[in-house]
């Protein structure tokens, strides 16, 4: 395993002001799994992006297979057989799956028409897709196939150019548990065919269980190389942030109060025919787990007023709440806090101060008129009691890091009187500080007396910040952990359908 | 990166950009007006006619005469929507104006002599109430404009429409609704108080034409709508993130239609003035002034994606529409030309907008 496949030397690049990359090494060997961890901004995805020959490095050399390169273009990195599973998955929906893996290199059938040869392209994607376990076929059209499908498909692009390195940008962001461990083992099978996958994740499990060595940026330097059996979630977090990180639970300042709210058979629009129970008391974290498609998301939105309730009761304070659109949900105190902060939280182009006071702009509102100063101090008061890092509250929020955007989405409910607040994924793609940062908040904001329900996929998240863990599966809800029998195990089990073995005390 | 609370942070990217490189300056309607200003100096240099009270008057009368439709399009496009409808909007609003003012000034038609009645000579018309007359059949042809807006919103809001398809259809319908009810022959105004709607048109405050004052008054209206009440902030909110719009409790259904309805009046007026200007309004006016309409405000910075403009880019964008269409004319080129130059300048404004973000 010591054959060096490629080398980035002494890589650097400086953005006017901004030092991204900072004299950075890293070594790739054939066949393995290197697994890339650091912070947000810490220059991971510009260092795979200098590998990916998207950006030019300012100074520095990339050594493939014993030929030096300044830098590269994308067309020269992927002959040299560097294939990129984006972040942000760039196939073409509209078109079907042999198509999207042979874009830009369309198989062409002779004659002077050029016609692109459909059967050909589909014949020689079809041995990638069983090679990967996929159940769908070349001619599935993308639009159809699920997030995890779609990673196939690209990890199939990739192949199909003979790719020696696979790079793979936050992969299991979007994916269920069940899909996560298929990806493991398809990058296991990569392995042992000799193909290398550099590996990056904020999901430091999924790192100790595929990655042979891992290296650790942080501000832009390689801060620490871990081997195989230096690997722990210790030594990467201390790396990662240059400290260690406190145990993630606090526990509740007062006991739980009666209130809060309480779902009662209530069906949503994705699963007519199931009912979901739930309860959530004032002051409480509620974990909400589940493979993703089990229902969680829909409970939200449903409860905030955005997809119709197809039946079942609401109840606040053991008071019957009517939710026809999210504005009675947020006239009610419900705030949902949502998945995609990006697409669904912020109004990018406006600025911190304009996002913040969004919701209750009306509330200051004299004859119409918006009152500046008063909408003002209120994103001010926001930004501080959150730690927003922005030299003001004037700039548009498009500029600020993933954990400051979540900040000015939660800016925006705190500013009112939440009585009951669903955070949907509350810290995906945010980086370690600010993940704590939030906790710190939700458990600030459940010692006020507000009833939260924290949706995650993350299962150290999960385990890690709620005071129950209610676990959902197809739909319904399939059992609810105490915190004495929090455990890994118990949360999957309930989550693929299965009762806990005893519903006493489990194993930790 | 848990810096603690309070923390002094220093940022080492505030106030490097250079005044000219943020802000209004470097915005397109900034540019777009420096663009303007440049012009107005070549034109004085080139003509010496350009800047006399009589040319400037005719100048600020006609760009007038789009702006205020603009000013209403401009919120649409803000939302990032679209509307075609304008045109025809402007033309049956202005036909239901005169016609309804005709007929309640012919004393025997139904209903007329809640209006009118005839002077002794039996030939001579008198109003029963001075102003009704203008006032009800102004209102009537605001009203017909109401009702094309709210389909239009309806359209596009509720029933989940492209706002583009549906303005595009609403275009022709409303034409052809024009033809049908003229006869094809469009209408003219008439009656004892058809010369108050031309005085009210046509007249000069002030050294000012009417039109370009009701377009100051209603562009401040505009900006402080826009600006400083909640309903302009939800209306950047909807064109900046509708999905976050709608869930931050927005009701970005009634903002939707409440802009189109606003686009739709803004319309109608505009026509109702260009045909108090005009003397009537035929069945073939304002044909195509939609294109005017939405290249000035796209000129004047709005963006058809959605989440910027502002009536100020809006009437930036008219009057140098206007001022190149009478530049050409003072210059003595060709008037064909003028078509193919809006053409380039509304390709220059945007460009030049792209070339800016791509160097900051």
């Amino acid at each position: 395993m010591a054959e060096t496949l490629l080398e980035l030397s002494g890589i650097s690049k400086t953005y006017p002001g901004v030092r991204a990359l900072d004299d950075v090494n890293l070594r790739v060997c054939r066949g393995e799994v290197l697994g890339l961890i650091g912070e947000n901004g810490a220059g991971k995805s510009t260092l795979m992006r200098v590998l990916a020959g998207v950006i030019e490095p300012s100074a520095g050399v990339i050594r493939i297979g014993g030929n030096e390169h300044a830098r590269m273009t994308v067309t020269e990195a992927t002959q040299c057989g560097i294939a990129f599973v984006h972040q942000e998955l760039n196939l073409f929906e509209n078109l079907d799956v042999a198509a999207n893996v042979f874009i830009g290199r369309e198989k062409l059938a002779g004659g002077p028409l050029k016609l692109v040869d459909n059967a050909e392209m589909r014949a020689r994607v079809m041995p990638l897709l069983e090679r990967l376990g996929a159940d769908f076929t070349p001619t599935t059209l993308v639009d159809n196939l699920s997030i995890a499908e779609r990673q196939m498909v690209e990890i199939a692009k990739a192949l199909s150019i003979d790719a020696r390195v696979i790079i793979m940008d936050e992969p299991t962001s979007s994916l269920t548990i069940s899909e996560t461990e298929r990806l493991l083992e398809v990058i296991a099978d990569l392995k042992a065919h000799g193909i290398s996958v550099i590996y990056i994740s904020h999901r430091l499990g999924e790192i100790m269980s595929c990655a042979d060595r891992v290296v650790v940026l942080r501000d832009g330097r390689t801060v620490g190389e871990l081997a195989r059996d230096e690997l722990s979630h210790a030594a990467m977090i201390r790396l990662m942030i240059g400290r260690d990180l406190k145990a993630l639970y606090t526990p509740p300042m007062r006991a739980p109060e009666p209130g809060g709210c309480d779902i009662t058979g209530v069906v949503t629009s994705a699963f007519p025919d199931r009912q979901i129970n739930l309860s959530v008391r004032r002051g409480e974290i509620l974990g909400l787990a589940g493979l993703v498609g089990a229902g969680r998301t829909s409970l939200a939105r449903a409860v905030f007023g955005v997809d119709p309730l197809l039946g079942g009761e609401i109840r606040i304070d053991n008071t019957p709440v009517g939710v026809a659109s999210p504005r009675d949900a947020i006239r009610q105190g419900i705030y949902l806090v949502p998945e995609d902060r990006k697409k669904s939280g912020l109004v990018l182009e406006l600025p911190i101060r304009e996002n913040v006071t969004l919701a209750s702009l009306l509330d200051h509102a004299r004859m119409w008129l918006v009152n500046s100063a008063a909408e003002r101090k209120i994103a001010k008061d926001q930004a501080r009691r959150l730690s927003i890092k922005a030299p003001s509250v004037d700039i548009e929020a498009v500029t600020l890091s993933g954990g400051n955007q979540q900040k000015v989405v939660l800016g925006k409910w705190l500013s009112m009187q939440p009585r009951v607040m669903f955070f949907d994924e509350p810290t995906r793609g945010i980086d370690v500080g600010a993940k704590s940062e939030i906790y710190a908040l939700m458990r600030s904001l459940a010692d006020q007396g507000v009833a939260i329900v924290m949706i995650s996929s993350d299962m150290e998240e999960v385990i890690g910040v709620s005071d129950r863990v209610a676990v959902m599966h197809e739909g319904s809800v399939s059992g609810v952990l105490e915190r004495d029998q929090f455990s890994e195990y118990n949360v999957l089990r309930l989550a693929v359908g299965h009762a806990l073995e005893t519903m006493e005390t489990a194993a930790p | 990166m848990a810096t603690p609370l309070d923390s002094p942070l220093t940022f080492s990217n505030v106030g490097r950009d250079k005044w000219w490189r943020s802000g209004f300056f470097a915005s397109q309607t900034g540019y777009v007006l420096l663009a303007l200003v440049a012009l107005f100096v070549v034109m004085n240099f080139a003509s010496p006619y350009f800047l006399t009270e009589g040319n400037m008057q005719n100048v600020a009368k006609n760009f007038s005469f789009i702006a205020i439709a603009t000013l209403g399009v401009t919120f649409v496009i803000i939302t990032g929507g679209i509307d075609l409808s304008v045109g025809s909007v402007m033309c049956f609003s202005a036909m239901i104006t005169s016609m309804v003012m005709t007929h309640i000034s012919t004393p025997g038609m139904p209903g007329a002599d809640w209006f009118v009645h005839l002077a002794p000579d039996d030939k001579t018309v008198i109003a029963n109430m001075p102003g009704l007359i203008l006032l009800v059949s102004v209102l009537a042809g605001l009203g017909v404009a109401l009702v094309v807006g709210l389909v239009n919103g309806f359209c596009i809001a509720v029933l989940g429409l492209s706002p583009f398809v549906t303005t595009l259809g609403m275009l022709s319908i409303v034409r052809g609704l024009g033809y049908v009810v003229s006869n094809g022959r469009g209408s003219f105004p008439s009656g004892p108080e058809a010369n108050y709607l031309y005085t009210l048109t046509s007249g000069v405050v002030f050294g000012m034409p009417a039109p370009f004052i009701y377009l100051v008054v209603l562009a401040v209206v505009m900006a402080v709508v826009l600006h400083h009440t909640g309903f302009g902030r939800h209306v950047f909110a909807v064109g900046g993130n509708e999905k976050a719009a709608a869930l931050t409790g927005i009701p970005v259904v009634r903002v939707k239609i409440e802009i189109y309805v606003i686009c739709a009046l803004a319309a109608g007026l505009q026509g109702i003035i260009i045909s108090g200007w005009l003397g009537s309004a035929p069945a073939n006016m304002a044909t195509s002034y939609e294109l005017n309409v939405i290249a000035a405000a796209v000129i004047g910075g709005a963006n058809l994606a959605g989440g910027a403009g502002g009536p100020l880019g809006a009437i930036v964008g008219c009057v140098l529409l206007e001022v190149i269409r009478n530049g050409l004319v003072l210059a003595q080129v060709n008037s064909y030309w003028q078509q193919t130059l809006v053409g380039v300048i509304i390709i220059a404004a945007v460009l030049v907008d792209r070339l800016r973000s791509r160097m900051a």
